[in-house]
């Protein structure tokens, strides 16, 4: 079965980064050799005054393919890693989902949507969860992570929200290659430009310094830009929207 | 212009006046800040390496960003004294 895990506010102004935090999490589940955990995605939330975040407003998210036996195991390693490496003054929230075990998914996913654009409070994180049939803790502070872990888990099920975390190795920066070398030699399953336009395996990209990746259409795909009637790949600048 | 004049200073901080697309006056001002520290390689926003926008004392706002370094935070007055 898959098991998404959606983590928030683990961080502080000077130490840690929910990024990094989700990403030894998904090592340990490794390690313990539970599954193999897909890459973390990143997922913007609402920036507004009132909303008490650290720098960015982001949570974070990945699923595993793992045996239901490994379930209540995978959650208790979770909480205890929270707890043990969050930064002083943190809040952090974890959230857990079976995928099949998932009620009324258009409620939740409404939920992560609404955490876009309005500010929510942890009461409603924790009924929606519930209604949701969704495991919903936090782990220290005043737990507002809960919000952001809950909402991060729901914008990745929509598929269509966020950025993926880490590093892609294609060839050097400025090295032309075709679409099809590209989907050859990495985990990337689609390349497009940013305008929606699939590109054809022939086509030439030119690499960027950084390949950054989106979740759209529930695949991992590689956005493209045209500059001087090239593909580039797209830059940090561009992935602010996603 | 100095670097002090592209701050404002806002309820919860110093805040950017030239917004989050500022490109080049961000890395000029990272470039001379004492306080500039990368954040996290996934919560970059800049192609510059060295940008406000890549700071980890940057706390983003709807329009631009704060300025969270502390010591430029404990100037917590109207009166400009950050950067100088």
């Amino acid at each position: 079965m898959k098991i998404f895990v959606g983590i928030d506010d683990t961080d502080s102004l000077e130490i840690g980064a929910t990024g990094q935090t989700a990403n030894e999490l998904r090592r340990i589940i490794m390690g313990r050799g539970w599954g193999q955990p897909e890459p973390v995605t990143r997922h913007q939330l609402l920036l507004h005054p009132d909303i008490p975040y650290t720098s960015h407003n982001s949570s974070m998210c990945f699923a595993v393919e793992a045996s239901s036996q490994y379930l209540q195991e995978m959650i208790r390693c979770a909480q205890e890693f929270l707890e043990s490496s969050s930064a002083p003054g943190a809040d952090p929230g974890l959230c857990v989902a079976v995928d099949e075990r998932i009620r009324n998914v258009e409620h939740l996913i409404s939920f992560g949507c609404r955490a876009k654009r309005e500010i929510l409070q942890k009461e409603e994180a924790y009924q929606t969860a519930r209604h949701c049939g969704l495991h919903l803790s936090e782990h220290g502070g005043t737990g507002l992570g809960v919000i952001g872990a809950l909402a991060g888990l729901a914008l990745r099920l929509t598929g269509n929200d966020g950025r993926f975390q880490g590093k892609i190795k294609l060839q050097q920066p400025g090295t032309a290659m075709s679409a099809a070398e590209i989907l050859a030699s990495s985990d990337i399953e689609e390349i497009q430009s940013i305008e929606g336009q699939p590109l054809l395996p022939s086509e030439t990209v030119i690499i960027g310094e950084k390949i950054k990746t989106v979740l759209l259409d529930s695949k991992r795909k590689l956005l493209v830009y045209r500059k001087n009637d090239e593909w580039h790949t797209i830059t940090n600048q561009h992935i602010e929207l996603y | 212009m100095q670097a002090k004049d592209m701050f404002v200073f806002r309820e919860g901080g110093w805040e950017y006046t030239g917004g989050k697309r500022d490109w080049q006056t961000a890395a000029g001002i990272a470039a001379i800040c004492q306080g500039f520290m990368d954040d996290d390689e996934g919560e970059l926003a800049a192609d510059e390496a060295v940008s406000c926008y890549n700071c980890r004392y940057r706390r983003w706002t709807a329009d631009s960003f704060l300025c969270m370094w502390p010591v430029k935070a404990k100037f917590n007055s109207s009166k400009n004294k950050c950067l100088e």
